[in-house]
């Protein structure tokens, strides 16, 4: 008897946490879901009251026409490559010298490892005027190779070189000496040995890298001012700031400027908290 | 050439190479971080055009920040919105951690769910809360009044509402990413102790209190200390809300200034009006205001935070 009235506690204490769970998951899910909705909606139904979940007429047009019309293809090819480059760009530069302060004895290691970690504490509107002032001396605004973008991500990535510093550490010398013996120069130790035992560590760094870039505002509005060299996220704030654009044709467009890292994030959701809780930082 | 021994190095990889393993690091780190922040320093000194060229004021950026009625807003702004944010926003992701901390069926996806905001570029989730709190045609009005039958608040489109709505929409943006890191801590809290508490017949609201909240201090701590120094740079979710329209006079800030955070000032002094210096001295204000609070938590740590 008594288990039996226990069991139905239990059931009624999980009912209602997953009653509460639910809730709380509609309030994330339902603005993706009412952009979805709006974003197949005909501009005559906007101002609809009370307004439609699933829209009585579908209008794919919508996607048509911010694809190619309002250019967010053009958009998405150019944060495609800006992510991917400054992604796999920063493994290179962050492995090398990640490698090099865990490993390698060298004079001044100690001084510009302590230097590295202070500046990841100074806030970025520090340096961005001066940064702004060196990309307009290298003529690297608008560029259309997108240097502005990458460059600083390759050249200044701290967070990866302490994140691959910190695992390199953890590496045994007994590897390190075994390639030593099998005659690996110490660029062989780095990219024979070091590099393929830490490809968690840079899938890791491989996201957190393409999605800082994927969300960035900031940089590419002061390094972009073609349309046709826009990212999807410039691109989407300089096209819901106009007047005559309906609010149908901007949850289309912020669909696109979401889409591409939302099936990321189902493939590899593992890295994306990894990356973002290790880093402190949040795009 | 050198000759090799088995466990040693040539002269070229023990005085050479290290170098130009960091030499890319070292170039960004000069060029990219420690070069401008003294430019930056040298910059609030100096009335600065980028087309016009500078010249040396000393001190005069500084004290029109003293003095400027402007700027005054924008540093009350400022901390207006960290004191909001900051209670709620570390409430509400200690709420979630705790009721995603234990295994129940199907968990798994709860926590990606909450976790979906931080991903989500705040150029577009900026946008589609723009849209939900349409103060006509917005769901979220529309809901407001079918369940109150109240017409709901102007959100963004009031001085007096605008700051507290980027409060509420920036925990919805970013609970999730507390909500991991709390996560984290209350799985290091031992079960022998709640199980101990639980034989001496401490229940669950008695146990959190005494227990689990004592033990979670350096995480609570840290959630604290991350929140204020991002609430001091909030600026994406600022710049894509404020000005939904140009066309209907909207501005970045705005309505009437009441959005105007530091970063936001910041960025209006010197990219949209070229006054970089003075957009220098109030980024200076700014790394003040962030190693302050970097110093206290160096220094106070310690005697604030229960360790086991």
């Amino acid at each position: 008897m008594i288990s039996t009235r226990r069991k139905i506690k239990i059931f009624l204490g999980h009912s209602l946490h997953y009653l509460i769970l639910t809730a709380i998951a509609l309030t994330i899910l339902v603005p993706f879901t009412w952009m979805l909705s709006t974003s197949l909606k005909g501009r005559g139904v906007l101002q609809e009251i009370p307004p439609r979940l699933i829209p009585e007429k579908f209008h794919w047009s919508n996607y048509k026409d911010v694809l190619l019309k309002y250019h967010f293809l053009r958009y998405s090819l150019n944060s495609i490559y800006v992510a991917l480059m400054t992604g796999i760009g920063q493994l290179f530069t962050c492995s090398l010298a990640g490698f090099a302060f865990a490993r390698l004895k060298f004079w001044g290691r100690d001084v510009l490892f302590a230097l590295l970690l202070a500046t990841m504490m100074i806030p970025l509107q520090v340096m961005i005027i001066p940064e702004f002032l060196i990309m307009m001396g290298l003529g690297w605004i608008d560029h259309p190779l997108f240097l502005a973008l990458i460059v600083p991500s390759w050249l200044a990535g701290s967070f990866g070189t302490f994140m691959l510093r910190q695992f390199f550490m953890t590496v045994p010398t007994d590897l390190e000496d075994a390639g030593r013996i099998d005659g690996c120069t110490i660029f062989g130790i780095y990219w024979r040995i070091f590099l393929p035992l830490s490809l968690p560590s840079l899938a890791t760094l491989f996201i957190f890298g393409v999605m800082s870039s994927w969300n960035d505002l900031l940089r590419p509005i002061l390094y972009l001012s073609s349309q046709k060299r826009m990212t999807l996220t410039i691109g989407l704030a300089a096209f819901s700031r106009q007047y005559e654009v309906n609010e149908n044709l901007k949850m289309a467009g912020s669909l696109f400027t979401l889409l591409p890292l939302l099936i990321l994030y189902a493939f590899a959701q593992k890295y994306f908290v990894q990356g973002i809780t290790l880093s402190g930082l949040k795009g | 050439m050198a000759i090799k021994n088995l466990l040693g190095s040539t002269r070229f990889e023990k005085y050479v190479a290290p170098y130009i393993f960091i030499l890319p690091m070292l170039v960004g780190l000069f060029v990219f971080r420690l070069g401008p922040v003294v430019w930056s320093f040298l910059l609030s000194f100096q009335k600065y055009n980028p087309f016009q060229g500078g010249a040396w004021i000393g001190l005069q950026n500084y004290k029109e920040l003293l003095q400027d009625k402007d700027f005054h807003q924008v540093f009350f702004n400022t901390l207006k919105f960290t004191l909001m944010y900051l209670p709620l926003g570390v409430i509400s992701s200690l709420i979630l951690a705790v009721l995603v901390n234990n295994k129940l069926k199907g968990i798994v996806i709860f926590r990606a769910i909450y976790f979906l905001p931080v991903i989500s570029a705040v150029a577009a989730v900026g946008t589609i809360w723009a849209w939900l709190l349409n103060p006509l045609f917005g769901l979220v009005n529309y809901l407001i009044k079918a369940v109150f039958g109240i017409i709901g608040p102007e959100w963004l489109g009031s001085p007096k509402t605008a700051l507290f709505t980027l409060v509420l929409v920036n925990i919805w943006l970013t609970m999730g990413y507390a909500m991991v890191i709390f996560l984290a801590g209350l799985q290091g809290v031992p079960q022998e102790l709640l199980d101990a508490a639980w034989v001496d017949g401490a229940g669950k609201v008695k146990r959190f209190f005494r227990i689990v909240l004592p033990l979670l201090s350096p995480t609570t701590f840290f959630v604290i200390i991350i929140t204020i120094i991002r609430s001091f740079q909030i600026f994406d979710l600022v710049y894509i809300m404020t000005a939904p329209a140009a066309g209907e006079g909207g501005a970045v800030g705005g309505p009437a200034n009441s959005t105007n955070v530091l970063v936001i000032s910041i960025f209006l002094n010197a990219f949209s009006f070229y006054r970089m210096g003075y957009g220098a001295a109030q980024a200076y204000v700014l790394f003040l205001m962030v190693a302050f609070i970097t110093f206290f938590q160096f220094r106070f740590q310690k005697r604030w935070v229960h360790y086991q």
